[in-house]
């Protein structure tokens, strides 16, 4: 399955290697919503963007930091999601 | 809210769907009390160990007479004994070497080492007939906080926070202390657990320490608003998994969730004695200033039950004296005397006394008999299921009562008043405005109460 680089093929993989199934429309569209409002959130607290994708021991090569931020903050939703920890 | 049709009625109660939209987290699922309540919330001073009842509040001047000679045969009669004390060639009668006098206006006798809480007998209902199944530890403790001697069952304070819900849903309805070091028995978590209940009416137990709650900061990087936008995400996203996964445990999570978020800002203030007066931290002696302390922890309870905090339970440990009983019990005295009834005091001049429950004490009781050698000075006491003491005080107890009298040796009750386990709790859920018969939640086919098909409302401590 291949996956486009635009936010939502990076959502569908994201969801795909983390909660093993791909994302429906309804959840797309609301870890969609929540990807625009954390860019929103960081793009006006870049302080905290940096703070944040600094902490622990990856280092990543992606030079906005505030992007980094709104999909770190992405990602770490669905680790919190049922489906990521729960084989049902 | 939405929940997919194949839930039935029933599940539907005991489910708490997402986002608490089924059950009101103020209002429980009984959706209030049943009857008028004389408490809103409980504060229970647990003496782990099984504190001996003839060194602190039931006065047996009989045995000084019997000291060192056998205990009657007639007098144990088919009462089980433990294997620590059972194969012993003689059983002697140790008396108490402590004074009692009578205090207040009802003349309750109170031993010389409770100085403080003999100032507070007209405030309490002293049970003197308390009694249990458990003769160990283990099953007693369990039995004592959930109602069955075998683990699995919901605790008191889950139950409660279950039925009612809580005064203040941005602290946990149900929280447990214990003093600092105290060592003795083992606690376990189940006996502040949710047993089959829902994982979010467990107790959260704080450290005994400065910071009692770890992690509430957000670390950097983390903001507030950023946060409750994962949580609304996260909410919407299980709504719709709902329908694929039927699984209360996501919902219970969820909450926890919440319930942590929530406590980020509660909590700091909560525990923050620094605005206490002197006159507060003297009341409650010396020790209320360090954390983790049965005094500190005491001030805590009164800060919790000032916010709301529906079942704040406080354990101290070490009641177990098998051996150097008259030196073990006076230190435990000494520890939780003074603040236990500044406890009563403080509740009352703050006026919430009227609606808070205070109960003390613990598992079981003590033996008449010595266990190990009884010596001039010295001597042990095993465990004894059959009468201890409890008292109570506050919200709907009558001051001033004693319910219930013991033989000689406070070995069998002598009279028709008497409280088991299970009347322990019919009895503190009357008391928050609860029919114990008609709380019950249906696990493996069957509905269970706290108190089982037991139990029997004790009216006469009642006010």
């Amino acid at each position: 399955m291949s996956h486009k680089a635009d936010d939502t093929g990076k959502i569908q993989l994201a969801f795909l290697k983390l909660a093993g199934r791909e994302a429906s429309e309804k959840e797309l569209e609301i870890l969609t919503k929540l990807l625009a409002e954390q860019r929103i959130y960081f793009k006006g607290a870049p302080d905290v963007a940096n703070k944040l994708t600094t902490m622990g021991k990856v280092k990543s090569k992606q030079k906005d930091k505030q992007e980094l931020a709104a999909w770190t903050v992405m990602v770490n939703t669905i680790m919190n999601l049922d489906g990521f920890y729960m084989l049902r | 809210m939405k929940v997919s049709a194949a839930l039935g009625a029933g599940q539907l109660v005991n489910s708490n769907a997402l986002g608490g939209g089924v059950i009101d987290p103020t209002q429980g699922v009984l959706g209030g009390a049943h009857m008028p309540a004389s408490a809103k919330r409980v504060i229970y001073l647990y003496m782990a160990g099984g504190p001996s009842q003839f060194e602190t509040f039931d006065n047996k001047p009989v045995m000084r007479k019997w000291h060192g000679q056998d205990l009657p045969k007639s007098i144990i009669g088919e009462q089980r004994l433990t294997g620590m004390s059972g194969n012993q060639s003689s059983l002697p009668v140790a008396a108490s070497p402590y004074q009692f006098s009578k205090h207040g206006e009802s003349g309750m006798e109170v031993s010389e080492l409770l100085p403080h809480t003999a100032k507070i007998v007209d405030e309490i209902a002293l049970v003197k007939t308390m009694y249990t199944e458990a003769i160990n530890h283990g099953p007693a403790n369990t039995f004592m906080q959930t109602g069955s001697q075998i683990a699995g069952r919901p605790s008191m304070g889950a139950w409660l926070d279950y039925g009612l819900g809580t005064g203040n849903p941005n602290l946990p309805p149900f929280v447990v202390m214990r003093t600092k070091g105290k060592g003795g028995q083992p606690l376990f978590a189940r006996l502040w657990g949710n047993g089959f209940l829902p994982s979010q009416y467990q107790g959260v137990m704080f450290r005994p320490e400065n910071d009692p709650v770890l992690f509430l900061n957000n670390p950097g990087g983390i903001a507030k608003s950023s946060r409750r936008g994962v949580l609304d995400a996260l909410h919407r996203l299980e709504e719709l998994n709902q329908e694929n996964v039927y699984d209360p445990q996501i919902a219970s999570r969820l909450a926890q969730y919440e319930m942590a978020y929530r406590m980020q800002g509660s909590v700091p203030e909560a525990v923050d004695t620094r605005n206490e007066t002197k006159a507060t931290f003297d009341l409650y002696g010396a020790d209320s200033k360090k954390p983790g302390t049965f005094a500190n922890n005491c001030l805590m309870a009164r800060r919790l039950a000032e916010r709301g905090v529906k079942f704040i339970q406080l354990y101290h440990q070490g009641w177990d004296q098998h051996g150097g009983c008259a030196g073990g019990v006076k230190k435990q005295c000494k520890d939780v005397d003074q603040a236990s009834a500044a406890l009563v005091m403080d509740l009352k001049q703050r006026g919430l006394l009227d609606d808070t429950l205070v109960i003390w004490g613990g598992e079981f009781g003590r033996t008449a008999y010595s266990q190990g050698k009884l010596t001039k000075n010295d001597y042990g006491r095993d465990h004894h299921p059959a009468c201890f003491p409890t008292w109570f005080a506050g919200g709907g107890i009558k001051g001033g009562t004693i319910f219930g009298e013991t033989d000689d040796y406070s070995y069998n009750i002598a009279s028709e008043d008497k409280m088991h386990v299970h009347d322990f709790h019919a009895t503190v859920l009357h008391l928050l405005g609860i029919d114990h018969t008609r709380l019950s939640f249906k696990f493996q086919g069957r509905s269970f109460r706290l108190t089982d098909v037991h139990g029997h409302v004790k009216h006469k401590i009642l006010s």
